[in-house]
């Protein structure tokens, strides 16, 4: 058995559907991707950045409650406030209503402010040696209050160290405005501490001391903890030196960002470092090998210098997209799988299909071959016979057809027939061949057609449990007399062409009694009717496919068209039997105007010339 | 081609609509099943709505004569068109029904 589609080509029609398939599926789903990313990643921004905003503000209040205090402090006590006009304040005092508080008033005022502030950690006051020339202090007088558990302990500092000589007081002496320090530890507790120092002065700008407040960066640690984006994401505060004021871990406090995070990224570009060190916000992306990458945002505390970063590690901040991208990959995977099989299972059954279709086809072809070999179809059909002429002709409308014609001489008598059997395809054409047969045996025996279509109806009747049947016209021409005998066994009336006795032609449909079909009952008793034909006279047989053969609008070619086709084609000369088949069934071909045949087409024109011998 | 039929106690009515032809045939095969356990009764078919039919529709019809005969029913054809009344004239299926 041939392959109609080999396995080749059955397996290159696969992967060519697979590749584009699968194209077509990575180019959605990378765009859906990207999409997803997009999203995931304009999300992050907004719920990162409204947990900066808030640590901002919770970190920026504390300090500005620290700058307003000590600005209050300060006022109160030491002098008259000046704002000047960019908004920066400092404290200037009339030296010459100067009331200067105690020294043990100064603790006291120190005390209360803390009481007042808890997250202050500690006080000091650095005055210039000629605010309090009477206190006996080494350096100036210099007080210093520091929480100790619940309590406070007071020291002038001006006994050991020289509060003037310092950074911190140099920096805040000179700047004229409060500044925030860098964060340091203080030495003595441990904690990772800042101060916001303010320069006090007096009239004319004569510096009268400077104000160093110091707070516990533990508190914004606290803040930092109350928001967090993504669960392990870390928020952190970093001063000026991206130094770490508070972290989750800390030993990381006061040790660089850079170096802690060992993130190559920040080694390998600059852009953003110089972005911190500007003061501006933003975000990148950080990793440590290929093993972890994450997400970094920073956002400056304008007012103190420092910093606000979160970092969020990318796999919890895109968790969703890799999920939908491992689901989708899965759900692609068995795609894909699910088309191999039904693919291949389809090409196997079309193959399948197709070598069926191929074997009934190649097989109908011989059963036409055959069935149409049974039928004569060589002419002259009669070349050594001057008396008579006859012609077939048949059209399948599928490859084998159930409409016969047959015809032979015996005796001088010509013996023919025309049938249609019911339904059509491979059963018709059986029941046809089985019919022809029977014809043949059974003309062998008799002359009379009524015998004939008995002998047929009887024997195809038998054991007909299939309830087919066959309308057929059945006649024996006697050639010496013209005495055409007849049968019609359920058969369309056929045409008669006669010549009238003032020699005109006159074409009309024999009205033949009905009887029945063959194969209908068994043991119907058909009648003959005898006719003479003289010579130039001939009888046109056909079948219903002729009279019922459609044109594209469905009009059929109907009984009257034949008859005028039949007249048209001898007013066109038409003289030999095949003159007038052609001529037909070109007619009815120009009807049909290339519409589907619906049903065999058959025909058999017979005509009589006169006897001779 | 669409056949309804109501089944009653003593006989059985059934409506044949539209081109009763080969393709047709082989579709209302069920229908016809219907009729055939069914042949015991008086069988009325109405024609009035059957356009056409081929030899292949007069074979069930045949097959359903056949077998009321035995089964003792028998088949009743009714409001035929002319164009259908032709073929049954035609392959002398006339005289094996009764019209109505």
């Amino acid at each position: 058995m041939k392959k109609i589609l080999g396995f080749k080509t059955a397996f290159n029609l696969v992967l060519f559907i697979m590749i584009v398939s699968g194209l077509v599926f990575s180019f959605g789903f990378g765009i859906c991707l990207y999409l997803a990313r997009n999203e995931v990643t304009h999300e992050a921004n907004m719920k990162v950045n409204r947990d900066i905003d808030f640590v901002h503000e919770r970190i920026d209040n504390q300090l500005q409650r620290i700058e307003d205090a000590a600005f209050s402090l300060a006022s109160r006590n030491f002098g008259h406030t000046i704002r000047r006009e960019d908004g920066t304040a400092s404290v200037d005092i009339d030296l010459a209503t100067f009331k200067r508080p105690t020294p043990e008033e100064c603790y006291t005022i120190m005390e209360q402010f803390m009481d007042a502030n808890p997250i202050v950690y500690g006080i000091a006051i650095g005055f210039e040696p000629h605010v309090y020339p009477d206190v006996e202090s080494r350096y100036g007088f210099t007080p210093y209050t520091v929480r100790s558990d619940s309590s406070f302990t007071h020291t002038d500092v001006g006994q050991v160290l020289d509060c003037h000589e310092t950074a911190w007081y140099k920096d805040a002496a000179t700047s004229n405005e409060g500044t925030w320090s860098d964060p340091f530890r203080d030495f003595s507790s441990g904690r990772v501490i800042a101060s916001y120092n303010l320069p006090v002065h007096g009239y004319g700008g004569r510096l009268v001391g400077v104000l160093a407040v110091v707070i516990d960066t533990e508190a914004f640690g606290k803040m930092c903890k109350e928001v967090a984006p993504y669960p392990n994401a870390q928020v952190t505060v970093a001063d000026r030196q991206f130094n770490f004021v508070c972290h989750p871990d800390t030993s990381f406090l006061l040790h660089n960002v850079m170096e802690v995070g060992n993130y190559s990224t920040f080694k390998a570009d600059d852009s953003m470092k110089i972005k911190m060190e500007h003061g501006e916000s933003g975000m990148f992306t950080v990793n440590q090998g290929t093993s972890y990458e994450a997400l970094f945002y920073f956002s400056p505390i304008e007012r103190a210098g420092w910093m606000i970063t979160i970092e969020c590690p990318k796999n919890e901040v895109f968790g969703s997209v890799q999920k939908m991208k491992t689901v989708t990959t899965w759900i692609a995977i068995i795609s894909i799988l699910i088309m191999i099989v039904s693919f291949v299972w389809l090409f196997r059954r079309l193959q399948t299909v197709t070598i069926g279709k191929a074997t009934i086809e190649r097989d109908l072809t011989i059963a036409s071959a055959i069935q149409m070999g049974m039928i004569p179809k060589l002419y002259p059909a009669f070349p050594n016979r001057q008396d008579l002429e006859v012609c077939g002709f048949i059209r399948p409308a599928k490859s084998v057809g159930g409409d016969l014609y047959d015809y032979f001489v015996r005796d001088e008598k010509f013996y023919f027939c025309i049938g249609d059997v019911s339904g059509k395809g491979v059963p018709a054409s059986l029941f046809m061949a089985v019919i022809r047969s029977l014809f043949r045996n059974v003309s062998l025996h008799s002359d009379r057609p009524a015998f004939i279509a008995e002998a047929l109806n009887n024997g195809l009747s038998e054991g007909n449990d299939m309830n087919m049947f066959c309308t057929m016209f059945i006649g024996v021409l006697d050639l010496r007399t013209g005495s055409l005998n007849y049968c019609n066994a359920g058969h369309n009336a056929p045409v008669i062409r006669r010549v009238m006795e003032d020699g005109s032609i006159d074409v009309h449909y024999l009205t033949p009694k009905t009887n029945l079909a063959i194969g209908v009952f068994e043991g119907f008793s058909f009648e003959s009717e005898e006719i003479v034909l003289k010579p130039g006279e001939g009888v046109f047989l056909y079948t219903d496919g002729v009279t019922e053969a459609e044109s594209q609008n469905k009009e059929l070619f109907g009984e009257e068209r034949l008859l005028d086709a039949l007249a048209e084609a001898r007013a066109q000369h038409a003289r030999t039997a095949q003159d007038f088949v052609n001529a037909v069934y070109s007619i009815i071909a120009r009807h049909a105007q290339g519409a589907e045949q619906s049903d065999d087409i058959t025909m058999c024109a017979v005509e009589y010339c006169g006897y001779k011998a | 081609m669409e056949i309804n039929t109501q089944i009653r106690e003593n006989d059985v009515f059934s409506q044949f609509m539209g081109r009763l032809d080969t393709v047709a045939a082989q579709q209302v095969t069920a229908d016809m099943e219907t009729l055939l356990a069914n042949a015991d009764k008086t069988i009325e078919i109405d024609c009035s709505q059957l356009a056409f039919i081929s030899s292949s529709g007069l074979r069930l019809l045949l097959s359903l004569r056949k077998q009321c005969m035995v089964k003792g029913g028998k088949v009743v054809l009714s409001g035929m068109t002319p164009e259908v009344k032709q073929v049954f004239a035609i392959t002398g299926f006339s005289s094996l029904f009764e019209f109505k």
